[in-house]
Formats: C-alpha cells, sequence, structure tokens
C-alpha cells in the first residue's frame, strides 16, 4: 500500500479509536432514577434497649470478686432487637426486625433503606419499638411530604426527638 | 468445543486484526501490541495523574473546586492534563479488553502458560477501582453516584456494621478523612499494588515487551491529545446529597457494571463478579492442554553455551554449574513446570546441525516429541521423494499456515511446533547437501508468534545477527521467509510460486552460462 495511502488508513484508525474514548466516555448518558422520581432513604443507627434491667450486688458478692471488677452493678449486655416498619400511602415498603450487632449482641442497629417514589403527596408513616419486652419504647410517626422530582428525602431516628424528616 | 469457542473473538475480531495489519504493516500492528500498549496508556495515566495531584486538594469541597480550576482556567495545560488522564485510563481499558481476547482466543493461556493469564485476573481488581476511585475524588453528581451506588454495594458484604452509604446520607455525615482515605487508595494504594501485579504478570515471559513500538507510542499519544483538546474531560455539577443525579455523562469503560446493580441486588452482583472471576481463573484448565514433553538436555552435547538460555521466551532455561567430569562450567537445565515444548531451544543449540556425521544426530538440548534427528531424515526424505526440475523444502510452524495444502510435486512441507526450533544450519544443508533449490520459512505473522519470539529469531539468525547463524556460503536468493497468520495461506503460496519461479529463471541461468562455459 502507498505510504500516503498508510498514512491515511492509520489517521482513520487513531480517528475511529479517539471516537470511541470520546463518545463512550461520556454517553448514552445513565439516570439511575426515573425522570420524575424522589427519594426516600431511611437510615439511622440505634441502640435497642437492654433486655434486662440491671441488678445491685450483695455486699458478699463484691467482696468475693478481684478489686478492679467490684461493679456495684451487674448489667446484662444484651440488646432488644429493633423493629422498625416505614409505609408510604399505607403501603409496607421497609419492615424488619433488626438484630443488635456484635459477638455479646450489645451493639448498635443499623437501617438504611432507600425507596423511589414518584414525586407529590404522599403520607409517610414510621414505627419502630426497641424493647422486646414491650414496656413502652414504641415510636410512631406519620407525617405528608410533597416531594420534589430527584429529591432525597433523609428519614432519621434520635430516640430524643423521634424520627426526623430532612 | 473449545476451539469454537476460541474461534469466536478471533471470527469477530478479525476484520480488526485485518484492516489494521493493511494500514500499519506487521511491524507496527497495534493488534500485536496489546499489553505493551495498556502499560504506555498507564504511563500517560502517571505523568497525567502527577500534574493533577499537583493542584488538587484532597477534601470534599477543595476537590471540586481545584478540579474546576484546572479544567477552566488553566484548560491548556491542567485541562488537557486531566482528559489525558481520564482518555488514557478509558484506552487502556479497550486495549485490555482486547488483550485479554487475542491471548484467549490464540490459546496462549493454557499449559505452562496458565501463569501470565492467572496473575492477570488480579489486574482486572485493580484496574477498576483505580478508574471508580478516579471519578470519585472529582466530588460532583457522578462521583456522588458512584459513592452510593459502591458504598451499598460493599455494604452487601459482611464488612462493617455500620453501614458505609450512611457517609453519604447528608452533607453533614461527609467526612475528609473519609476522602483522604480515598484519595490514598487512588494516588498510592492501588497504583503500587497494579505495578506489582503487571511485575508479576510478566514474571515467567522473558523480554516482555512492556514498551509499543515508539512510532506506534507517538501515534498514541497524538491521539489522546487531539481528543483532549477537541473535547476536554468536564465534571458534572458539585455533588448535592439533597437531589438524585440524573442525566449522569457515564463512562461505560469503568462503570458498566453498576447499571446492572441498580436493576438487581449486590449479592447477585458479586456472585457475577466472583463467579466470572472464577472461570476466568479455571479457564486454562477447561480442558487441560495435553502438553509435549518438554526440552531434554543431552549433557554430552551440551556445552554451557548458554544460546537456550538466552532464546527460551519462557525463562525455562537456566544455566548451572555442572557437577560431571566435563571440561565445560555449566550447563543447560530445563523447568519442565514453564516449558512450552515450542524447541526454540533446540534450534539455538550449536550442536543442533545437520551437517554432524552422526547416525544417531543428538543434539546438547531437543524436543523429546521431534528431535533434531528426526527433522533431518524427514527433510531428506521429503527431498527425495521430489519430482520436479525445482525442488523447494518448506519449513512452516503448527501455529501458522498449514505448509502440509503446498506439498506438490516440487514443493516438500515440513511443519515444527515453532519456526524457532529450524537450526539455520538446516537451510544450508538443504541447499548444499540435498539438493533443493531453494528453502522456504514461513510461520506466525511477525510480531505475532504463538511462542513469542521464534519468527524474530529466525529472522535474526538468517540475517547473521543472531547465534547460531546462517553461514554466508548459502546463496541469499534461494531463501525465502514470509511470515502470515493462518488465514493468510492464499497469499503465502502466492509468494511461494512467484519464489518457484525465480529460482527456475535462476536455474536456467546458471545452465546457461555452465553451457556457454
Ligand atoms: C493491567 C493489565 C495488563 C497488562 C498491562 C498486561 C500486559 C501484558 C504484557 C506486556 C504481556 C507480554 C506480551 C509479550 O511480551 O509477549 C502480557 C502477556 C499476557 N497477558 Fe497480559 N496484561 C494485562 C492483563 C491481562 C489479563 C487481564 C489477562 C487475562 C486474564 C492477561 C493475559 C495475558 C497472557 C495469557 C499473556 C501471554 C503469556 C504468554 O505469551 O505466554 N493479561 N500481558
Amino acid at each position: 500500500m502507498a505510504r500516503s495511502l498508510r498514512i491515511l488508513g492509520q489517521s482513520m484508525a487513531y480517528a475511529l479509536f479517539a471516537a470511541l474514548l470520546g463518545y463512550l466516555s461520556v454517553a448514552p448518558a445513565y439516570s439511575p432514577i426515573a425522570a420524575n422520581n424522589a427519594v426516600v432513604t431511611l437510615s439511622f443507627a440505634h441502640s435497642g434497649k437492654r433486655v434486662a434491667e440491671c441488678r445491685t450486688r450483695s455486699a458478699e458478692e463484691l467482696a468475693a470478686l478481684p478489686p478492679n471488677m467490684r461493679n456495684p452493678l451487674e448489667c446484662s449486655r444484651e440488646r432488644s432487637p429493633v423493629t422498625v416498619r416505614f409505609a408510604v400511602d399505607g403501603e409496607v415498603r421497609y419492615e424488619r426486625v433488626l438484630q443488635p450487632t456484635g459477638f455479646s449482641s450489645d451493639g448498635t442497629s443499623y437501617v438504611y433503606a432507600k425507596t423511589p417514589l414518584p414525586a407529590g403527596r404522599h403520607t409517610v408513616s414510621l414505627y419502630l419499638d426497641d424493647d422486646s419486652h414491650h414496656t413502652g419504647g414504641v415510636y410512631e410517626h406519620n407525617a405528608v411530604v410533597e416531594l420534589r422530582p430527584q429529591q432525597i428525602l433523609v428519614i432519621d431516628f434520635n430516640p430524643d426527638t423521634g424520627f426526623i424528616l430532612r | 468445543m473449545l476451539k469454537s469457542v476460541q474461534a469466536l473473538p478471533r471470527i469477530l475480531l478479525a476484520p480488526l486484526q485485518r484492516g489494521l495489519q493493511r494500514v500499519f504493516g506487521a511491524d507496527l500492528n497495534p493488534m500485536y501490541h496489546l499489553g505493551a500498549l495498556t502499560i504506555f496508556f498507564f504511563w500517560v495515566v502517571l505523568v497525567s495523574g502527577i500534574y493533577v495531584f499537583v493542584f488538587f486538594e484532597t477534601s470534599i469541597f477543595g476537590a471540586y473546586r481545584t478540579v474546576e480550576y484546572l479544567t477552566h482556567d488553566q484548560w491548556y495545560l491542567g485541562g488537557v492534563m486531566r482528559s489525558l488522564h481520564r482518555y488514557a485510563s478509558d484506552a487502556a481499558i479497550v486495549t485490555l479488553a482486547l488483550h485479554m481476547l487475542v491471548e484467549f482466543s490464540a490459546g496462549r493461556y493454557r499449559g505452562a502458560r496458565w501463569f501470565s493469564w492467572f496473575t492477570g485476573i488480579p489486574l482486572l481488581w485493580m484496574v477498576f477501582p483505580l478508574g471508580i476511585t478516579g471519578y470519585w475524588l472529582v466530588w460532583d453528581q457522578l462521583a456522588q453516584y458512584i459513592a452510593l451506588a459502591t458504598s451499598e454495594l460493599l455494604d452487601a458484604l459482611p464488612i462493617f456494621t455500620d453501614p458505609m452509604a450512611r457517609n453519604f446520607l447528608t452533607p453533614d455525615s461527609l467526612s475528609d478523612r473519609f476522602f483522604t482515605l480515598l484519595a490514598f487508595l487512588h494516588l498510592i494504594g492501588i497504583p503500587i499494588f497494579l505495578v506489582f501485579g503487571i511485575w508479576f504478570h510478566l514474571l515467567r515471559l522473558s523480554r516482555a515487551r512492556v514498551n509499543p513500538p515508539l512510532r506506534l507510542a507517538i501515534g498514541s499519544l497524538a491521539m489522546l491529545l487531539a481528543l483532549s483538546l477537541l473535547r476536554p474531560a468536564l465534571s458534572h455539577a458539585p455533588a448535592d446529597l439533597g437531589i438524585a443525579p440524573r442525566d449522569l455523562a457515564f463512562d461505560w469503560f469503568y462503570l458498566l457494571p453498576y447499571p446492572l446493580l441498580d436493576g438487581g441486588s449486590p449479592l447477585l452482583f458479586w456472585a457475577v463478579l466472583v463467579g466470572f472471576s472464577m472461570l476466568l481463573s479455571l479457564l486454562p484448565l477447561l480442558p487441560p492442554l495435553r502438553r509435549a514433553p518438554p526440552a531434554r538436555v543431552d549433557p554430552g552435547n551440551c556445552n554451557g553455551c548458554g544460546r537456550c538460555f538466552a532464546d527460551c521466551p519462557f525463562s525455562a532455561v537456566t544455566l548451572r554449574p555442572r557437577s560431571d567430569t566435563s571440561r565445560h562450567p555449566t550447563i543447560a537445565v530445563v523447568d519442565p513446570e514453564l516449558c512450552t515444548a515450542c524447541g526454540i531451544c533446540a534450534g539455538s543449540c550449536p550442536s543442533s546441525t545437520p551437517f554432524r556425521s552422526l547416525e544417531q544426530l543428538v543434539s546438547g538440548i531437543d524436543m523429546p516429541a521431534f528431535p533434531i534427528r528426526d527433522i533431518r531424515s524427514q527433510s531428506r526424505i521429503a527431498l527425495d521423494a521430489l519430482q520436479a526440475p525445482v525442488k523447494v523444502l518448506v519449513y512452516g510452524c503448527d501455529h501458522g499456515i498449514d505448509v502440509h495444502a503446498y506439498n506438490a510435486a516440487g514443493v516438500a512441507a515440513i511443519s515444527l511446533p515453532c519456526t524457532g526450533n529450524l537450526p539455520p544450519a538446516f537451510i544450508e544443508y538443504a541447499l548444499r547437501r540435498e539438493g533443493a533449490d531453494g528453502v522456504f520459512v514461513t510461520g506466525c505473522q511477525c510480531g505475532d508468534c504463538f511462542f513469542r519470539q521464534g519468527n524474530q529469531w529466525t529472522d535474526e539468525r538468517v540475517a547473521g545477527v543472531r547465534e547460531p547463524h546462517l553461514r554466508g556460503n548459502v546463496d541469499a536468493q534461494r531463501v525465502h521467509i514470509v511470515w502470515g497468520a493462518a488465514s493468510d495461506g492464499a497469499q503465502v503460496r502466492r509468494e511461494l510460486d512467484a519464489f518457484i519461479e525465480r529460482l527456475r529463471r535462476m536455474n536456467s541461468d546458471s545452465q546457461a552460462t555452465t553451457a556457454h562455459g
């Protein structure tokens, strides 16, 4: 093949490669959520109530312990699982009984759940129970939210204030 | 079954391969330099990355700002460097994918060669995270998507108790420390592993081609530069954790798996990824290659000259001190695990000469399946059987054109495991001793030798620049070398016919001269 033709051919090959790189590095565009959707993310960290009340040790019991371990309260470390329910417009979207983390089941329970929702007005109902003895420890929250397209609504939880929508 | 699976990528790549061969020629055909081109693109990534890093601020808001500064205020250098960094990374994925397909379809991954294949797989697990963390560092909307999607993927594995995705819930959950960790991974952690990984990948190859030909490197760099100037790499809007991004300008080279994730479960995603890697790892065993017996050293004929050591493409031959009574200090030793039975060592051995008048020709290093003495006897028998006035002996290889198809009244063909298996003295022997009018040598396409270096060594031995060389008393016009892929049979046949025609003219010219004399 003539030199000039070869050079032309090589330039075309490079141009095609460049076109492939230039195109596929930015296109076709990708949309992780549908056009009119918003996202509700339910996520928080929360420790359930302790399963057993702490017990006060008697003087004899304390004396039997090594001096550095004489804690007057004996507490079981195990925590209750946390039950979480999340419904939108009456339809349950997330419902779990979250076991406490850690070897001694004494750790925090974590929630992370994402739900896409069409933009517009929705009723959000939330429920949390962190006490396996069911002596209180139930949190409930209902709210009407107006979601914009692409909005991310985060639902957090804090035992002092209950559910927080932001 | 395996043959047809291997044929599929070969058939798909054939038009590309042929097209590039026509315009680049055999020497520069990028398809023969895919591993080296991948390394070259990583060099470009490294140099451009260092430049970008000089200006880069590894904090959440600083990152976006500094990349924007480079892209817009310093577009002529910083912007070009950023674009080079992106496009060279993408180009590396293209050449890497082709590299895998080519090695697979050529069957260069089984038997003793499993190691390069196997050690290539972890490189995939480094290259993709390298690119993904790179996009993450920009902290724009694409980065935000990658951050959340990757975290959700990792959260599906029992690694963290506190889900990683919770770092990206709201602006106040973001931390610069996390960002520093990410920058460490992208800038130092993964690159270091990658460099070691590539070194390991090439460990069993001698003279691995780690650099593409200069002209190919210059052309590729010019292409990347032109693309960087024409379509500079840009960021999306800055990340905003309150807004779910849409219409992302997506880098499909690195991010292709993510959309699959959005449609399915993260565990399925990991299962597919791990399953695919395991399948790739097992590929050299599906089914295991029936290996020809490895090269064998004959201590009585080995003088420890080291040519086999120098020529073995797979570092299977070493020189060790001798323990016998020989006056030579060293002897060649073959590691059977590394030997691919190509026979290049036998072709390089100075004792592999057919002129030796031994009844049982024994070479210092030889292939038990097709020893030098069999090549000699087959050459003799084949030439003896030729009837035509012009007699041509063709030496080919089992991985190039099927030379047996050329057998004819005046043509006798012998196929060797690799053309590099042919000691050059055989050419002289056929011409001067056995009455051949010409010797025609062919084998895999230049630069694409199945055993990596067989055709290069043959060229150099015949040209007299590599030992053992073809002696000067051979009429160079009666030796013709043509390299070609298995599919180039017709083209090579035309060359053979033209060669025979030339020999016929040479013969009649010399007869005329003799008659006149
Ligand atoms: C970062 C990515 C990679 C780079 C830079 C790279 C580079 C190279 C280079 C330079 C060679 C030597 C070529 C020669 O001199 O003949 C090579 C050979 C090879 N590579 Fe890769 N490679 C990469 C990934 C892979 C992957 C992912 C696979 C397959 C899973 C693979 C399979 C092979 C095989 C089978 C050989 C040939 C070994 C032989 O001829 O026996 N490589 N690679």
